[in-house]
């Protein structure tokens, strides 16, 4: 049954034509994005001292695209689950001989696979970007896998899955697709206000600003145009510790939304 | 083959009380479940379901002891809603493809038959290809049907079917339920009258959460032969008469002047005319000694 739901979720974003756009609509920002910073359209669209794809500049750029990512989630991971209460399929569904387990994890594995895929092609946009002809060869470092890596495993994947389970949990308890987009916009100005309450240098604010941007910036933002056209990303223990707060949230947020579902509660509508 | 509801209760939160400590027997065959607006039926049927638990009370169907074993039942359960919709630009042969996985079916070759017949059964076939949220309402009354039927369900649910259907449409929807009635359990609620008398084999009327009255058509009928009187009176006497007796309906004609059906054992007064019973006086006697009771 896991299989089946699954299945047809992953068949239904990968043929709705609104999935490929969001995907060329990333690939191309991020492509265009990479390819300007690293002079393809001419001297005046990039500083020229910046290296366009050092592994701090790829973090920068991500960092800039998961933002716009967020508004993703909503579209696919809260639709996927709120179809089923929106067309009142739900009332036959739900009497059918499948767990809520299996329902559950299906309808957020199916619509969080898609958004990965989606994430890749701004990794695979930023690459090709360096690969345009007419980049600036002095702008460009020989390509390296570890940054693109890093980024989407460290940060835009754990980000997209905490952002993804609240926006899932919410419309899983509200039955409502609005409620999804003020669930992120609300927790990113959650992240705000963590940042100036407890200021920028803080342990607190290393481990709870939900990105995971600030812990890492903490040592980056001390360094020189010349460090940072050429080190590599450093990512300190706390970092990691951060990652693991905000995946160890997601786990609680989805079992919170998983204990509270039930096929048979009352429905007031 | 026995559907056994025990002490039945459910109060929503808003407070009001859909299940008044019902209880029930079912047997195999069409059972219709008769109630006016706000009756319950829909509450029952939902919880008999597994889509909402009630309060208090036990189902049990043959041995399934349904509250405590939803997935049992469900494996077993066909139900239509009285409301619903599906996914919207799906085909029914895609949707039950789909329907019939989740029910179970794994083997493709299995599903496509199953499919057909359905399909087939349903009068659904020549339309196969169109999308489901575009089908008109009778259309998607019986793709309701088709749909449950793909787990070749025991106890089969369906909750007022007829309402909104236009007569031609009744009929061919009656006429599947009739096909598909063989080895099980059909509870169909409805508050057409008719419906019960042209279908079902048993039946159960019920208001204010509570079953008024069990018992088989031509039975219920039985019962009060002899006991319905009719007259012809004026609009300005209706009152007079409601006072005065067990006024069951009463109808309009074209001079203004109104037929009134009255339940008596006796002759009422002289000018009062012995008619046969119908269904519709055994419903509406039942609903008159609810709301005096
Ligand atoms: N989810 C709910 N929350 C609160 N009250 C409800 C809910 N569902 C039904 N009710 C109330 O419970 C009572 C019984 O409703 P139910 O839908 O079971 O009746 P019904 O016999 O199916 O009526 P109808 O013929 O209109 O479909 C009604 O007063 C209704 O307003
Ligand atoms: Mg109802």
């Amino acid at each position: 049954m896991f299989l089946t739901i699954l299945h047809f979720e992953l068949k239904y974003w990968l043929k709705n034509w609104s999935f490929y756009i969001y995907l060329s609509v990333f690939f191309v920002m991020a492509l265009l994005s990479m390819a300007g910073a690293a002079g393809a359209f001419g001297e005046g669209t990039a500083s020229t001292d910046h290296i366009a794809n050092s592994p701090l500049s790829i973090y920068n750029f991500t960092k800039f695209f998961n933002k716009f990512l967020l508004f993703l989630l909503p579209a696919i991971v809260g639709s996927t689950i709120y179809k089923d209460f929106k067309s009142n399929f739900n009332n036959i569904l739900f009497t059918y001989p499948f767990s809520k387990t299996n329902y559950l994890f299906a309808k957020f594995l199916s619509s969080f696979i898609i958004v990965s895929i989606i994430t890749i092609f701004v990794e695979l946009g930023l690459f090709l970007g360096t690969k345009i002809p007419t980049a600036n060869g002095a702008q460009l470092l020989p390509f390296d896998a570890l940054p693109y890596l890093q980024t989407y495993f460290i940060f835009l994947i754990p980000n997209l899955l905490l952002f993804g389970t609240v926006v899932f949990v919410t419309v899983l308890i509200s039955r409502n697709i609005y409620v999804g987009f003020i669930s992120v916009i609300l927790l990113w100005l959650l992240s705000e206000i963590v940042l100036r309450i407890a200021g920028i240098e803080s342990l607190t604010s290393f481990l709870l600003e939900p990105f995971g941007n600030n812990a890492t910036q903490s040592i980056t933002r001390h360094w020189t145009l010349s460090e940072q056209n050429t080190l590599p990303l450093v990512l300190q223990p706390i970092v990691y510790y951060n990652r693991l707060v905000w995946l160890f949230a997601s786990i609680i947020i989805f079992t919170i939304g998983y204990r509270w579902f039930s096929f048979s509660q009352n429905l007031l509508h | 083959m026995t559907l056994r509801i025990n002490k039945l209760s459910k109060t929503y939160p808003n407070g009001v009380k859909a299940l008044d400590n019902l209880t029930l027997e079912i047997q195999k065959g069409m059972f219709g479940l008769l109630g006016p607006n706000g009756a319950g039926k829909s509450s029952l049927m939902r919880t008999l379901a597994t889509l909402q638990n009630p309060d208090e009370g036990t189902i049990y169907f043959e041995d399934i002891d349904v509250l405590n074993n939803p997935m049992t039942l469900r494996k077993t359960l066909g139900y239509l809603p009285q409301d619903f919709g599906v996914y919207p630009k799906m085909s029914a042969m895609d949707l039950l493809d789909y329907l019939a996985t989740l029910k179970g079916i794994t083997s493709r070759k299995d599903r496509n038959n199953l499919i057909q017949q359905v399909l087939e059964i349903t009068n659904l076939y020549g339309v196969r290809k169109q999308f489901v949220d575009n089908y008109s309402g009778g259309m998607k009354q019986r793709f309701g049907i088709a749909q449950l039927l793909l787990n070749n369900p025991k106890l089969i649910i369906v909750d007022e079917p007829t309402a909104g259907l236009d007569p031609a449409e009744r009929n061919r929807f009656l006429n599947v339920l009739r096909e598909i009635a063989s080895s099980n359990i059909i509870i169909f609620s409805t508050h057409i009258v008719d419906d019960i008398k042209d279908l079902c084999n048993d039946m159960a009327i019920m208001n204010g959460g509570k079953i008024l009255k069990k018992s088989k058509p031509s039975e219920a009928t039985k019962e009060i032969e002899n006991k319905i009187w009719i007259h012809n009176c004026s609009r300005e006497k209706l009152e007079e008469m409601e006072q005065l007796h067990i006024v069951l309906s009463s109808k309009y004609n074209e001079d203004n002047s109104i037929n009134i059906r009255v339940y008596a054992n006796e002759q009422p007064a002289e000018y009062f005319i012995k008619a046969t019973a119908n269904l519709e006086d055994v419903y509406f006697i039942a609903l008159k000694n609810h709301h005096q009771a």
